[in-house]
């Protein structure tokens, strides 16, 4: 696999496996801020969205902080198991996860309390558990914005770069995702390869959105 | 930016009074919001001005291992030549080459090898009259202080799970990394174990935070965090092309007096002493 598919193949992968993450604890998440009432929930709402103001190195900085082999949670780990997240593929997928939350978390969290509250109290009213209310009544209603937020999502799981290179590094057949391949071209003057990545890259995130818009159906 | 026509226009006198006259007239055509606009890009782009028309500030692009070397450099160079300002631009010499390449208004690059000063020579951008070899350097292999496993030679790295080096397109201690490694024949074996760094100072960080088990940096940046780090071996020099850094006046120049005053300070007894001072070699033959 040349260095280009390499890095589109890898760009792909984590954005997928942290889209789907990003799409089970977002809707989660929403959920939990949409429809509950608790202590520390707007500290909660402020603490997720702040990815989304912050500047993807101060991201950074907080993983390095806390997941290098030094930091706070990642230095336990590679104690217990003698593994560390960076450097690694999942150093990008957990940086993508990161800066994609709020997205996700932010249109579902409107697209559920969009939801007309009378079709809730009706299914509540005619036997539904709260689980069943909410998978076969909150949900299914809200499906238009969960879409919205995991295409959100894959988009700014897809373009990560700031956050990644601090805790993925740039290692050319591991880590180095098309943003980073690009960002590795261009400052070495190779603008044939940087051409061809962002072509390629552009065409395959404009089919996606295509398909994925056709299918939403707007 | 090209809209500052000269000093003379950009003063702030001239820019208030302008900026007033515009808004009467605006007020006047009862457009408002399109007076507050006027007023705000004509102070916006004419606050460049000042500082671009300044024949006094010397903007220098220079390896990143070079940081405290010519930071203080400048200072002393400052000090000398009262009036005249020293901006620095410190990155890998890669990196600075393509800027320049690209247009950048550079008055003196300061690179970490002749590989870069030769791209940006390629392109026609330098004086060679006035491309000088003014510092060299070594090449070392350092570990994390709080590393568990201690490795003794070059030899060991086999042993290494993550070794950090330099970018080798972009950092040219990560082309000498490289070379040293072929030499030795650990390139092959090693290369899945490679972490690239996009600067030297982002390779000594590696280690000294622990994040790698190893990593080749040049002796003066270990120099910098004796703290963190410890030092493994020295790169026998004959197994990598001598480290030897250029510094050019650049052809697009508009200083091009001042910039000379500057690599003439690099290249004086002061300048040297300011090298040594920070570890790095003088050159032995003048160029």
């Amino acid at each position: 696999m040349s260095t280009t598919s390499f890095s589109v193949y890898l760009s792909f992968k984590v954005a997928l496996v942290a889209t789907s993450m990003v799409v089970l604890v977002g809707t989660a998440l929403a959920w939990l801020l949409a429809r509950r009432r608790f202590w520390g929930r707007t500290l909660l709402d402020v603490m997720l969205t702040l990815p989304l103001v912050l500047p993807p190195t101060v991201t950074g900085y907080y993983l390095i902080v806390l997941f290098g082999r030094n930091g706070a949670l990642g230095k336990p780990i590679y104690e217990l198991t003698g593994w560390t997240v960076m450097f690694t593929w999942w150093a990008a997928v957990l940086a993508s996860f990161i800066v994609a939350l709020p997205l996700m978390i932010k249109t579902a969290r409107a697209a559920m309390e969009a939801v007309d509250k009378r079709y809730l109290e009706a299914a509540t009213m005619l036997g539904y558990s709260e689980r069943e209310t909410t998978f076969r009544v909150l949900l299914p209603l809200s499906r238009r914005g969960l879409i919205a937020g995991a295409v959100l999502a894959f988009a700014r799981a897809l373009g990560e770069f700031g956050a990644t290179l601090m805790v993925a590094g740039n290692i050319p057949g591991k880590t180095d995702t098309v943003p980073i391949a690009i960002y590795s071209a261009a400052g070495s003057g190779d603008w044939s390869q940087a051409n061809t990545l962002v072509l390629l890259f552009t065409g395959l995130s404009a089919l996606i959105l295509y398909v994925t818009v056709k299918l939403v159906g707007r | 930016m090209s809209f500052c026509p000269s000093g003379r226009i950009a003063n702030p006198s001239f820019v208030v009074s302008s900026a007033r006259a515009a808004r009467s007239f605006v007020f006047a055509a009862q457009r408002r919001g399109l007076a507050f606009l006027l007023v705000a890009l004509l102070l916006v782009f004419s606050s460049g001005c000042k500082s671009r028309s300044a024949k006094n500030v010397l903007l220098v692009s220079a390896a990143m291992s070079l940081r405290d070397a010519f930071t203080e450099a400048g200072r002393r160079f400052e000090r000398r030549h009262p009036g005249k300002r020293v901006r620095f631009n410190f990155a890998s010499s890669g990196t600075l080459a393509t800027q320049i390449i690209r247009g950048a208004p550079v008055d003196v690059f300061a690179s970490a090898s002749q590989h870069h000063m030769n791209r940006v020579a390629r392109k026609g951008l330098v004086l060679p009259k006035h491309r000088h070899d003014f510092a060299r350097n070594t090449l070392v292999v350092i570990q994390p202080r709080n590393h568990g496993r201690r490795l003794r030679t070059v030899e060991d790295l086999r042993m290494a799970g993550k070794i950090a080096i330099g970018n080798p397109r972009t950092v040219p201690a990560g082309r000498y990394a490289r070379a040293m490694l072929k030499h030795h024949k650990l390139w092959s074996p090693l290369r899945k174990h490679l972490v690239y760094g996009e600067h030297i100072r982002q390779v000594l960080d590696y280690v000294a935070r622990n994040e790698v088990d190893a990593g080749l940096v040049y002796g003066t940046d270990y120099r910098l965090r004796k703290k963190d780090v410890v030092l493994v071996a020295s790169a026998a020099p004959q197994s990598h092309p001598p480290i030897i850094y250029p510094v050019s006046v650049l052809k697009e120049t508009r200083k091009r007096k001042l910039a000379l005053l500057f690599v003439q300070f690099l290249l004086s007894a002061e300048g040297r002493r300011i090298l040594e001072k920070h570890g790095f070699q003088p050159v032995r033959a003048a160029r």
